[in-house]
């Protein structure tokens, strides 16, 4: 039920490399705060970016989300979902 | 930052404004420089920022400063801080939470829980550690490990171990104040690898030891009891029937080693015929118990009783055979069969019935009945019923409406006391001993022993105690007991009670004679002849073998008693027919008279003792009351017989010799030797005073070898003497011709003396002839054939019949001097002394005279061809010294004529 709630945020940061996608996706973090402590919401990047998929996981993970990391064909999934334990 | 232009100052003011301008431009510098040195600022604060995001570093190229301006790096990683810095706060609380969950398992564990660092300091420990290690004790913190735990040996320590292999290790026997722990030491390694902490886990298994220990104790009591039992013990293997295990006893019992025992089939030892029998594992019992031989290793059978059952040990199916040695029992069992047999065929042949009854009670509690359970055959025959008639049957059906003693029965069940007691059953009609005990509550056991002749026999043994059997008459006993009455009633009454003692004369002589069986007969009549005279009033007892007692009643004088003595003696003298003899008896009467005579019964019957011996020396046929003086004579009698015992020793005795003679020339040809006794005192005593008690006591034999040996010596002192020879008559008593060696001893004397046998003759009695003739003729003849010659004395007093004189090697009758007395005024006795002259000569036997006393009897006699005759008319029995001086007289006279010769001695002796 509650995963049937929950609202998947794609943004597509394809393109940029580590610092500004990581950047880019603690600044939708941040804005998205509230809905991910609610356990509304998840965001899920887009990146080709392969520095991105671990610095995203590093910095989502301190703060107390649970991330996911998948392998598209060409880019790379990364979920971070709200941590509802 | 723009730069504005709108304003362009004068050259002065040019100057001012290029000054301006420089300025502008310099402070453009000086801003550009600071934005250059902010932007820098900016970046390296990022980059610092980013990395301790954990991430890169940003790039000039990736980010220009413009963008870097905008993107406002600096707000998002500031907000991501906020975020991480919330999330770490919220890690620390769900931390804190775990720290506090943690140290509540640490210690809510059982096992004590240590952490120590590297140098073995305590750093933390539960709450089992404290109770088991420090009880009591806080702050233990940073104390060293060795200070309170360390192992009792040293060298053990296992944390050495941890140390030097920085692994795990575990202890499984940690000791510490009796208490038993198993330990796991945990290394926690830092990043260098090295030991940072060691977590040592201890667990309490004091009581897993103890039970260990009691398991193992169990075990050896277990073991223990197995090899101490007699029963011998196997567990077989349920499948294969192997023994895999036998105790001691198992062992002995089979005799093999348990070496030899283990792998054996239990068939080979046990049930050898019953293999795929076996009542467990093939029949399905659960548990077999039966009795079995047990095959040992020698070869020999052992009866054994066997139990046997499955049982479950360590997961595996075992059969528990256990076996005792019963040939012990087994004989004590046959033995008791034996015994039980033996006493069961003694119950059904003994003569006396018994049964086993249980008592039958009402609602009360009161015995009323019995039940007859077991009966023996001999009460079948008591009762005369069968046994099916018996068994099970109330004692009321069977004797009648009040079952027999009862209350006797319900004594002895109550008490549980054996009884024994007498009893007369009416509706049987006998009596019986009835011996009863009680074997079990309940019941009892009764022993019937039929009495009822034996009851019968007492009765009459009682009757017996009170009368004579032969004559019927009160016995002794009874005559006491009237005889006391009597004085009783008498004394009441004022009357007198006289007692007449009674002897038969010469019955001994009777006896002899005829027989004991003709006596008996004689005494039967007489004892009707007495009864006849006498009142119902009055008793006659038999009180000895031919004595007897009257007692008469009321009598009120002496005369009643004399009267009634002479209607006795006159009755008596009736002659008795018996067995076609006719024979005379007489009596002789002792009276004593109540009171005058005596004042008891002892006293009154000695009197009357004492007045009958007076009467027979008066010469029988008599009666005589008895007088004081009497009593004189009794004791003389009684000293006499003392005296007589000494007077052989004393010298007292001597011989007279009365001279025998021819009766055809009076010659002299021999003389009969007289005892004489001298008494001390008394002076002379007959021989008819004396001899008597010499025959009753035995002092006769002893006497009459004196007399024997006396006469021969006497007689060849003569005949040494150069006198002329004669034989010398020596009297025999019947008790010497008894003893048996009577031959022998006148053949003794004969040779002691030197006398020749032709010279002594012996005188016997009829009595003795007739008492044993076919002994007497055989020691006549060994008599006769030494030489010695024979007579018999006093003939015609006895009842022997002439007839068997023929039988007997006899020489010469002696005829008795009572006949010689009267024969010239009693024509009776003239003829029998002719008749006996007659037929003696007829048998060739010499006939010698007793007692010739006058002239007429002389010349009577030698009318009648008696031969030889002795006498007063010839010559008095005289001593020694006369009589050799007759001798010698004879001698020098020549053939004198001895019916001329006079005495030298005019004593009259008798």
């Amino acid at each position: 039920m509650i995963e049937a709630e929950l609202q998947t945020l794609n943004f597509d940061i394809r393109g940029q490399i580590c610092p500004s996608a990581l950047l880019t996706a603690l600044r939708e973090l941040n804005r998205h705060r509230p809905s991910l402590k609610k356990g509304t919401v998840r965001l899920q990047f887009l990146t080709d970016n392969r520095d991105a998929t671990i610095t995203i996981p590093g910095a989502a993970n301190n703060m107390g989300y649970v991330v996911e990391v998948k392998k598209e064909d060409s880019y790379y999934l990364v979920i971070v979902s709200p941590n509802l334990n | 930052m723009s730069v504005s232009k709108a304003h362009i100052p004068s050259s002065s003011g040019t100057e001012e404004l290029l000054a301006q301008i420089r300025r502008l431009e310099q402070e453009k510098q000086e801003i550009l420089k600071k934005e250059r040195s902010v932007t820098r600022y900016l970046r390296e604060k990022i980059d610092q920022l980013l990395v301790v995001m954990g991430t890169l570093p940003l790039k000039p190229e990736e980010l220009d400063d413009d963008t870097l301006v905008s993107l406002d790096p600096v707000g998002i990683i500031a907000d991501s801080f906020v975020q991480v810095l919330e999330h770490l706060k919220e890690t620390n609380e769900e931390l804190t939470l775990a720290h506090d969950e943690v140290q509540a398992i640490f210690d809510s564990a059982g096992a004590a829980i240590l952490v120590i660092d590297s140098q073995m300091n305590l750093q933390a420990y539960n709450l089992s550690s404290r109770d088991f290690f420090f009880p009591e004790q806080n702050d233990m913190v940073g104390r060293n490990l060795e200070e309170f735990l360390c192992p009792e040996t040293k060298d053990e320590c296992f944390l050495d171990k941890i140390v030097a292999t920085k692994w795990m290790v575990e202890q499984n026997e940690f000791r510490h104040q009796g208490r038993f722990f198993h330990v796991i030491g945990t290394p926690i390694l830092d990043r260098n690898g090295e030991i940072s902490q060691i977590i040592l886990v201890y667990t309490d298994i004091t009581n897993r030891k103890k039970t260990e220990q009691s398991l193992l104790d169990a075990k050896a009591r277990l073991h223990a009891i197995f090899n101490s039992v007699q029963a011998g013990i196997f567990l077989l293997d349920a499948k294969s029937h192997r023994i895999v295990e036998a105790n001691e006893a198992a062992c002995k019992l089979v005799g093999m080693t348990p070496q030899e025992i283990i792998n054996t089939e239990c068939h080979q030892l046990f049930c050898a015929a019953e293999k795929g029998q076996c009542p467990i594992t093939d029949l399905g019992q659960t548990l077999d118990n039966s009795e079995r031989l047990l095959f040992r290793k020698d070869g020999s059978t052992l009866q054994v009783l066997k139990t046997a059952t499955t049982i479950s040990l360590d997961g595996r199916e075992l059969v528990l055979e256990s076996f005792i040695d019963i040939s012990d029992r087994k004989k004590a069992e046959s033995a008791l069969q034996e015994s039980e047999q033996k006493y069961r065929s003694l119950y059904n042949a003994m003569k006396e019935g018994v049964a086993l009854n249980r008592l039958v009670y009402d609602a009360a509690g009161k015995p009323y009945d019995y039940v007859i359970l077991d009966a023996n055959p001999a009460l079948e025959e008591i009762l005369d019923r069968p046994s099916d008639h018996i068994l099970g049957s109330h004692a009321s059906t069977i004797f009648g409406h009040h079952p027999v003693c009862l209350e006797i029965f319900a004594e002895v069940v109550n008490s549980g006391e054996p009884k024994a007691f007498e009893t007369t059953i009416d509706s049987l009609g006998k009596v019986f001993h009835i011996s009863s005990f009680s074997p079990s509550p309940g019941t009892f056991a009764a022993v019937f022993d039929d009495i009822t002749e034996r009851k019968r026999a007492e009765d009459e043994v009682q009757r017996l105690a009170y009368f004579d059997i032969l004559t019927n008459l009160p016995n002794r006993a009874l005559l006491l007991d009237r005889l006391e009455q009597a004085l009783a009633q008498s004394t009441r009454h004022g009357e007198q009670v006289g007692i007449l003692f009674l002897d038969i004369d010469q019955f001994k002589g009777i006896n002899d004679t005829l027989g004991h069986s003709m006596g008996d007969d004689l005494l039967k009549i007489i004892a009707e002849r007495l009864s006849s005279c006498i009142r119902k009033s009055d008793t006659v007892a038999r009180v000895g073998g031919d004595e007897f007692v009257i007692i008469l009643n009321y009598m009120a004088n002496e005369q009643d008693a004399s009267t009634t003595a002479e209607k006795i003696l006159k009755v008596l003298a009736a002659p008795i027919y018996l067995n076609g003899q006719e024979i005379f008896s007489t009596a002789s009467i002792g009276i004593a008279i109540y009171p005058a005579d005596g004042g008891d019964c002892d006293t009154l019957l000695k009197n009357a003792d004492t007045a009958m011996y007076q009467a027979k020396d008066s010469g029988r046929n008599t009666y005589q009351f008895y007088t004081s003086d009497m009593n004189a004579q009794a004791l003389e009698r009684m000293l006499l017989q003392n005296d007589l015992r000494r007077a052989l020793d004393r010298g007292e005795f001597s011989l007279h010799y009365q001279a025998q003679i021819n009766a055809q020339n009076g010659q002299l040809i021999g003389m009969e030797a007289l005892l004489r006794w001298t008494h001390p005192t008394l002076g002379a005593i007959p021989p008819s005073k004396f001899i008597p008690f010499a025959e009753e006591t035995g002092m006769i034999l002893p006497i009459g070898r004196w007399v024997l040996e006396t006469a021969c010596r006497q007689n060849k002192v003569w005949q040494e003497m150069g006198l002329p020879p004669l034989r010398v008559a020596v009297n025999l008593s019947g008790r010497q011709f008894k003893i048996g060696n009577l031959a022998q001893m006148v053949a003794e004397v004969l040779q002691q003396s030197q006398l020749a046998a032709e010279f002594l003759e012996l005188e016997l009695t009829e009595s003795i002839l007739m008492e044993s003739a076919e002994d007497t003729v055989r020691l006549l003849r060994d008599l006769k054939k030494m030489g010695v010659q024979l007579a018999i004395d006093d003939f015609g007093t006895g009842y022997s019949s002439l007839n068997y004189l023929k039988h007997f090697p006899i020489d010469r009758l002696k005829i008795d001097r009572s006949f010689v007395r009267d024969i010239l005024k009693d024509p009776d006795d003239a003829a029998i002394a002719e008749a006996v002259i007659v037929l003696a000569h007829s048998l060739k036997i010499k006939v010698l005279a007793e007692g010739v006393e006058t002239k007429e009897q002389l010349d009577f006699l030698l009318a009648r061809r008696c031969d030889e005759m002795q006498g007063y008319y010839f010559s008095h029995p005289l001593c020694v010294d006369d009589f050799t001086a007759l001798l010698q007289g004879h001698r020098q006279q020549g053939d004198v004529c001895l019916f001329q010769f006079k005495t030298p001695h005019s004593v009259k002796h008798h």
